[in-house]
Order: C-alpha cells, then structure tokens, then sequence
C-alpha cells in the first residue's frame, strides 16, 4: 500500500504545469544584481587588499632593512664654521672661519662616544667653533662605545652635549663641541657617521654655548604633474570602461605627518549603464525605454585631499589619504542602446558636483633628486551624489602616477 | 510549462548566460520554471518559501552553468540542483521550522475546480501539510526516487531513521486524506471530501 501510495503522489505531482510570474522573475533579478554587486565589492575589495598588503610589504621591507646612516645636510650659512674630520689616526681637525687651518696640541680629554670611526679630533679653540658630529641612523641599532680624544690647543674647556633629536622620525645623537665649559657625558646608542661627512647647526644658542637644529621637517610646496588611468562603472565593474586622466596638482607641507593636496585634474570617463541606473532629473517621456545607455564623459576633477605620512625616510615616503572631489561636467555624451539602433544626445556644463565625490588614496613615493620625487597612487572614488545627467552613481578606481617637483623649502 | 527544451535551444540560452546577458537568463528561467518550481513547491511548507529556494537554486544554476557538461541531461543537472538547495534549506531550518503546518493557508490561492489542477494542489497541500522532516524524507524517497542510505547521507541521518520518517510520511499522508482536516478552506473541503477522497480511497484501498 505504501508503494501505490508513494506513485500515487509520484503521478500527481510530476511535471506540473506552473506558469512563471513576473513577480517571481522580479525576485530572481533582485537576486541576480545583490549577486553581482557583492562580486563587485570583492573585486574592489580584492584591489584594495592587494595594493595595500603591497604597500605593507614595500614598507616592511624598507623598514627592516639596514639603513645605511645618512647625514642630514643642513643649509650652510656664511658665518657657520665649517669642520672635517678624516678617518686617519693622525687626524686633523680643520677648524677655522674661513681657510686656514690650525693644527695644535693642548689638553686631551676623552669623551665616550659610539663607535665610529673619528679617534682624535683637534679643535682649534683659538676661534669660535661648533662642531657638531651629527648622525641620523636606526636608534636601536647598538654599537660599540669609543673614546674620542678630543685635543684643544688650550686652557679652554669643552661642552659636550648629548641631545637625541628626532629628525625624519630617526633618533640622532648630535655631539657638541664648544668652548665653554668642560663635561664628559656617555653618548649612548650613538654610532657617528663617517668621519670625512659632518653637518652643521643652523644657528648657536650663545647662552649655552649648545647648536641648535632647526625645524624637524622642511615645509615645502611641491608641484605634481599627474597621469593616471581607471575603471568607471556604474553599479558593476563589469560594464565598467576604461578611463584616462591628467592634470596638475600642488601640495603644501603642514605639519611633520600632514600635508594638503589639490589642483585640476581633466578625466575622461566611460562606463555602461543598465537604463534603470539612469535617473535623469526630468525623466524621458518615451513609450520605448532603451536597453542600456553608454557613456563618454570628460569631467573637470578639482580634489581637496589630506595626506597623512605613514612612514617615510630620506628617500622614501608610504602616504594614506582622504578627501573630496568636485566634479565639473564639461560633455557628457550618452548613446541610448535601442534594438538595432543607438540614439546619441550630447550636453555640454550643463551639471556641477560640489566636492560630491569621496576620494581615498595611498602613494608610495620615491625620491628622485633634491627637489624631485615620483609617486604611485591607487585610488578610490566614491560619489555621494548622483553624477551627470542620469544622476548615476559612478564609482571610479584605478592607478595614478605624480612626477613631483619640490618648489619652496624652508 | 513541462521543460521541453531541445539542444538547439540549449545551445543558445546557455551561453548567453554564461555571459551573464539578462534577457538569456530571464528566458531559461522562464523555460525550467514548472519543473523547477515544482521541485521546490513539494519539499517547502508554502509558496514564499518555495519562491526562496526556486531563485538560490536559479542562481546556483547561473554562476554554475560553465561547469556544466552536455552528456548529462539538463534537466537531470537542473533538477539535481533544486534538489539540493531545497535540502540545504532544511538543513538550516530556513522557514522550514515545524509550524502549523494544517492551518497555513497563505500564499496558496483559490484552488481551481479542473480536476487535474486539482489533483495536483490537492497533493501539494497534502505532501506540504507534512512536518519537514517527513515531507523531506518522502519527496526524496517517493517522488524523486532516492534509496534509504542515500537519503541517509544526504540529511545526514541514519537509515533507520530514514525509514521511520519514511512510514511515518505515508501513515500521516493517509489519516490526512481520510480526515480531510488539511483543507481548511470550505471550498477545498467539499471538493475533496466529495470525489477526490473517495477516489483516493477507492483506488487505494485507504481506510
């Protein structure tokens, strides 16, 4: 019984003739577009992920490396002393004003200092001198302590001063050499540079006897010529189209960390469109809605972006940064995709977005010279407006490339 | 709509899909819909729910359509995976939790009075006035012709159970029918309990 039960129900209820309802297709379309978009925000996210475990890695990596100790070369003022200090055990210190050179005996006193390479040090005490043995190198790195013996050719004293400044977030010891009083304090963590490299305070603190180093960071306008290229994409990637975009940006300097960015940027913008993405604000009055609408835009991008330094040293620099873009729509072309035809309507200024784009960034930046760097961007556009004439939100992610120009320093 | 569709058809509908074109996927759906559906209308507990596992099944069908292989039949691969996703929602419980199940009468409409259409709604309501575990256990056994271990190792339970859920299906299926109590709509009630449930006992031998 069970059995003829069992194809009783079998019978009945195979193969139903159920008719599908346009509700139900709705449903599946919903669906179909919460599938596609969740894609989408994997691929932007994938991007993302990438370029930024990338920038980590670059990061890692220049950190952990051993970074060669650099100098910090300061501006030379005319009046400032000039010292060189050789390698050689016979070493002599030049220490004058201007040319001559004094080489005498006097009182030897020893100073602890970290390892390097300076053994004696011959301070002509007949003129006033600062010299200062300035290194910039990996404050942990530990080193061997030495004994300076530093030689006036007089009764006067010697003021050493150990100072740990900060300066392109490195820790350095700057050991000071005057005439004023006489004290042997242990530099620690303190490697000295080469001795044939020196650096000079920017001023003398004459109440102290002590150098003063100026400013940590050197406020700067830089002038940026930027190319770039990216996806534009209005709800999918997918029917996304590759855009093109260059312009000129300047950037000011603020603060140690901070910095301010904006220019012009002139974008080209192309992307598909499902017709229902677009929403102009006085609809179309057509009995036939077109399948799909494509884009060609060329847009005025006017950003106001914050750049924070994550980590930088002397030749490179890992920044992150945020903002917002204006976009002034100069043409907006749009060809409505219809069954065997396209219909092309063109609008020239006719919409203006108001810092109506979010824009999030990092950069990797490269030195090149002394005024000159090179950075790469991946970027992020957000609308929070709707955008064009269809009020679309057109979401644009791609790569920049800054050829930097360092115009004013300080 | 019985799915009917020929190679040529196939030929053109899924690739366009694959592509991810919309008018492609709107069109095998509409295609595979009756039989589609009707798979999900016998292992749920009412229309929305149906609805719900006909559309994660759909699209399983699109992103999978590329894995696809021709010396399957479609409708074996399509029916397999209904199959599955109905079986994924009893799994989760997914508003398939044992409610009321003879009182629940939204979402299914008027019943027509042809006798075919009848047959089939009648059934339905009866199969899905089951608890889950039993309507589970006889679709797959009944209707869709699964043996006990394999049912077993699909729900994830043992064979005994299977075959207990299995008897304890039918016994349910029979006091129903002769009960009558699972139409709670007048209408359902005077027409089956005139006819239809005699002939069901008739040609049953149901008592």
């Amino acid at each position: 019984m069970g059995k003829k039960l069992d194809e009783f129900f079998k019978d009945g209820l195979s193969e139903p003739d159920l008719q599908m309802l346009e509700a139900d297709w709705a449903a599946m379309e919903k669906v179909l577009d919460k599938h596609q978009n969740k894609n989408d925000l994997k691929s932007i996210a994938y991007v993302w992920i990438s370029g930024l475990a990338a920038m980590l890695i670059i990061a890692f990596f220049l950190v952990s490396r051993d970074v060669q100790p650099t100098l910090i070369s300061i501006a030379k003022k005319k009046t400032d002393v000039q010292k060189t200090i050789t390698t050689d055990q016979n070493r002599v210190a030049s220490a004058t004003h201007s040319t001559h050179v004094e080489k005498k005996s006097g009182r030897k006193t020893k100073v602890r200092v970290g390892s390097g390479s300076i053994n004696t040090l011959n301070v002509n005490v007949n003129v006033p001198n600062l010299i200062i043995l300035h290194h910039t190198g990996i404050a942990s790195q530990k080193s061997k302590a030495k004994e300076l013996d530093v030689i006036t050719n007089n009764e006067s004293s010697i003021l050493l001063q150990q100072k740990d400044l900060l300066i392109n977030d490195q820790r350095s010891a700057v050991l000071v050499l005057d005439t004023v009083t006489q004290t042997s304090p242990t530099l620690k963590d303190s490697p000295i540079e080469k001795s044939d490299q020196f650096v000079k305070a920017d001023e003398l603190d004459k109440s102290t006897g002590s150098a003063i180093i100026k400013t940590k960071y050197k406020k700067s306008l830089v002038l940026s010529i930027n190319a770039g290229s990216d996806v534009n994409a209005v709800g999918s990637l997918k029917k996304g189209g590759l855009g093109t975009n260059a312009g000129l940006l300047a950037t000011w300097q603020v603060s140690p960390k901070f910095s301010l960015t904006s220019g012009i940027v002139y974008a080209k913008k192309l992307y598909d469109s499902e017709y229902e993405n677009y929403k102009p604000s006085v609809p179309y009055s057509s009995a036939y809605h077109p399948l799909g609408v494509r884009a060609d835009c060329r847009v005025l991008d006017i950003p106001i972006n914050i750049n924070y330094s994550l980590w930088q040293n002397s030749k490179e620099k890992i920044l992150i940064s945020g903002g917002a873009s204006s976009y002034l729509m100069l043409k907006e072309r749009y060809d409505f995709l219809y069954t065997g035809y396209t219909h092309p309507i063109t609008y020239y200024g006719e919409n203006q977005h108001y810092l109506g784009v979010l824009n999030f960034a990092m950069a990797y930046e490269r030195i090149t010279g002394s005024k000159t760097s090179i950075s790469l961007q991946p970027y992020l556009k957000l609308p929070i407006t709707g955008i064009g004439q269809g009020n679309v939100n057109l979401i644009s992610t791609g790569l920049s490339v800054n050829f930097n120009l360092n115009v004013k320093r300080k | 709509m019985t799915i009917k569709l020929d190679e040529s058809e196939l030929k053109v509908l899924i690739p366009g899909c694959i592509k991810k074109e919309r008018a492609s996927q709107q069109a095998l759906y509409k295609y595979c819909y009756g039989y589609s559906m009707g798979i999900c209308l016998r292992y749920s507990q009412n229309r929305s729910g149906a609805l719900e596992v006909l559309n994660s099944g759909f699209l399983k069908v699109f992103v999978n359509l590329e894995k696809y292989q021709n010396h399957i039949p479609f409708k074996a691969w399509l029916g397999r995976i209904m199959i599955n996703t109905a079986i994924d929602h009893y799994r989760s419980g997914l508003k398939f939790t044992h409610i009321q199940e003879l009182n629940d009468e939204f979402d299914r409409g008027e019943v027509p009075i042809i006798e075919s259409k009848l047959n089939y709604d009648a059934l339905l309501l009866l199969v899905q006035s089951l608890p889950l575990a039993y309507r589970t256990v006889f679709n797959l056994y009944a209707i869709d012709g699964y043996n006990h271990p394999e049912i077993a190792a699909i729900l994830n339970i043992n064979v005994g159970t299977s075959k207990s859920n299995l008897f304890k299906a039918r016994k349910k299926l029979q006091e129903l029918i002769l009960s009558g109590s699972y139409c709670n709509n007048t209408i359902q009630k005077n027409i089956v309990s005139s006819a239809f449930r005699d002939d069901l006992v008739l040609k049953n031998g149901l008592k």
